[in-house]
């Protein structure tokens, strides 16, 4: 008779453990308190109700909502057409400089979201930024503020995010296969087709996935909205903050969070459903 | 087809040398390898070839024309790389017909194509597999057909069956041998394997840090190696240091080898002898008693022959023959060895 081992099986519990007090423990109380009501004094009345999911299936939220996705789709796609190749050139240049630039890609991503956001606060205000360079330079004849603005918080999103991708990248294209790239030269493509042709098809698996990565990195970022965008441009992590803090409604804010973390496991479950069944194929 | 000749070229990478002074004319439909141990260049070659390095001088003419300044992807140059070099992310029959695509073939016409290679190579009704579901095998011969496919002026392998069992190595020497002959393409090869190069090459061609030490055929540079390097480098070889006197023995170490005939007796002064370990015989000791006598130090069975190691005076000298002849020697035992100065090859200073 085989003899049942516990041991194994205890070891499992650590993950489970951490999973529960870190995350799993919180979100219960989340998904709680979105069933509370409101109490304008305190936190909240406990109660059962549907009202804060209600209040969801309104025009404000659609809108947001649709906000969310469209800047999150495209910021993220942004980020990996511009780091993706700007890696690819990394990889090929000699080890010193490669290094260089991994260690400046390393210490963009140590900034706090704050400094980096301040900088580009500053690049982009009338007084002392591009705007006034570009009025001195005389190719702009009444200078304005950049900031707040939906594209300055895009470039905000994507100087986040940019390090990130290319790091991502990083040990994969520089450890791959380089004579696949002769290999499509001496096929008979040019050398400027073959990053289109070769190099970008190899990689669709890995860009997929961080395209997934980013979008839901970019649907939680809070500090590049506030400071870079106009209420109007403000994303659904920035609407639950207003709500659950500024406007006291812990339970609405509840309530938006689980909807937003719903949306956000469908959509990777269904990318690696996509993934698996291509793997199948 | 095509004619191809190696002007004067030269290949350095700041201080080092890669290829120094390289001259060499190829006939059209000859099959060359490009034999030498790893780091004498013989990848650079090709590579300069393929368009995929620069020459730091000299030129390479194909039939006549320098196109040292055409592109790599102008060339219409076969090549398979050491590593295969297949796109991962195609199938079979997609690899195969890549040049083609890129070369704006209709794809009715690419899809015949790839029809037709993969059964020339042996692969027939494989074209919709990924590459990943491939054997190594199988591999080698996807890359061999994408290579084939673009009808080139020039094959290109490098080390293509490095990675192989011997079995399969073997086995793929002679079908890429026969798909070479059927097609008449001018075939270079790059091998640091002697035996792959003497059994598939018409011409061998021994590099040896940067510069050519000899082309010639397989039986050429075996019998009659042209430098110390090249007698030592293909196959099994004693290579001895003689002293030639007219009109008296070749002595070697104080030893004489006996009394050299035609040719031969004409030497005079010190001179590096080959010779071949199939041209020794052993036999006990007093059967002449001219011969030198040496002491067993060695002896491995290599299949049909026998190969026995041995020293005299000190310096080791390796005899082979075959293995079911007496008198079998063991270690430790003394023998006669007896040289046939007549196989026995000067070689020239």
């Amino acid at each position: 008779m085989k003899r049942f081992a516990l041991a194994p099986h205890l070891i499992g519990l650590y993950p489970l453990g951490m999973m529960v007090i870190f995350f799993l423990g919180p979100l219960a109380f989340m998904i709680v308190v979105s069933f509370y009501l409101r109490d304008p004094l305190g936190f909240y009345k406990v109660d059962f109700t549907w009202e804060n999911y209600g209040k969801f299936f309104s025009s404000f939220y659609y809108s947001v909502s649709l906000r969310s996705i469209w800047t999150s789709a495209l910021a993220s796609l942004l980020t990996v057409a511009l780091a993706f190749p700007a890696i690819y050139v990394i990889t090929d240049m000699r080890r010193k400089w490669q290094l260089a630039w991994v260690i400046g890609l390393l210490a963009l991503m140590c900034l706090s979201e704050v400094v980096i956001g301040f900088a580009w606060v500053i690049l982009m205000s009338e007084s002392a930024g591009i705007p006034r360079l570009l009025g001195w330079l005389g190719l702009w004849e009444d200078p304005r503020s950049l900031s707040p603005s939906r594209l300055a918080m895009l470039i905000g999103m994507v100087s986040l995010g940019f390090s990130l991708v290319a790091l991502m990248f990083f040990p994969q294209l520089s450890q791959r296969d380089r004579s696949i790239e002769e290999a499509a030269q001496t096929l008979g493509t040019p050398p400027a087709q073959v990053f289109f042709r070769i190099v970008l098809p190899i990689f669709r698996p890995g860009l997929a996935a961080s395209l997934v990565t980013m979008f839901v990195y970019y649907l939680g970022v809070y500090v590049m909205p506030t400071m870079l965008g106009r209420p109007q441009d403000w994303n659904m992590s920035v609407i639950i903050t207003d709500k659950a803090v500024e406007q006291a409604n812990m339970p609405l804010g509840a309530a938006l969070a689980v909807i937003m973390l719903i949306f956000t496991v469908l959509l990777i479950g269904g990318f690696a459903l996509a993934t698996r069944k291509e793997g199948a194929k | 087809m095509a004619q191809l000749s190696f002007n004067s070229i030269g290949r350095t990478y700041g201080e080092f040398t890669a290829l120094s002074d390289v001259n060499l004319e190829i006939g059209s439909g000859e099959f060359i390898c490009l034999l030498g141990p790893s780091g004498c260049g013989k990848t650079t070659l090709l590579r300069i070839l393929a368009g995929l390095e620069t020459t730091t001088r000299g030129a390479v003419h194909l039939n006549g024309e320098d196109f040292s300044n055409v592109p790599c992807h102008q060339r219409n140059i076969g090549m398979v790389f050491q590593s295969l070099a297949l796109f991962p992310h195609l199938s079979v029959g997609e690899n195969i017909a890549y040049g083609l695509d890129v070369r704006g073939v209709d794809k009715k016409a690419r899809h015949a194509r790839a029809e037709e290679l993969t059964a020339l190579v042996g692969l027939p009704g494989l074209s919709d597999r990924p590459v990943s579901a491939l054997s190594g095998g199988q591999r080698q011969r996807v890359a061999i057909a994408r290579a084939l496919a673009i009808e080139p002026v020039l094959f290109l392998m490098d080390e293509p069956f490095s990675a192989l069992d011997a079995g399969l190595r073997e086995h793929l020497q002679i079908e890429v041998k026969k798909l070479q002959r059927k097609l008449g393409v001018t075939t270079l090869f790059v091998t640091h394997d002697q035996n792959e190069a003497m059994s598939i090459a018409d011409r061998i061609v021994i590099l040896n840090d940067g510069v050519i030490e000899q082309a010639g055929t397989p039986t050429e540079v075996y019998a009659r190696p042209q430098s110390e390097f090249v007698a030592n480098f293909m196959g099994t070889n004693n290579v001895l240091d003689v002293e030639f006197v007219p009109g008296a023995d070749v002595i070697w170490n104080g030893i004489s080898l006996g009394r050299p005939s035609g040719e031969m007796a004409t030497l005079s002064g010190k001179r590096k002898l080959s010779v071949r370990p199939e041209y020794l015989q052993l036999a006990p000791v007093g059967t002449t008693g001219t011969g030198m006598l040496g002491t067993v130090e060695f002896v491995r069975l290599l299949g049909a022959q026998v190969e026995t190691e041995l020293t005299v005076a000190g310096h080791r000298i390796i005899d082979t023959m075959i293995s079911d002849r007496p008198p079998a020697f063991g270690e430790g035992d003394r023998a006669e060895i007896l040289i046939k100065l007549d196989h026995a090859w000067v070689i020239p200073s």
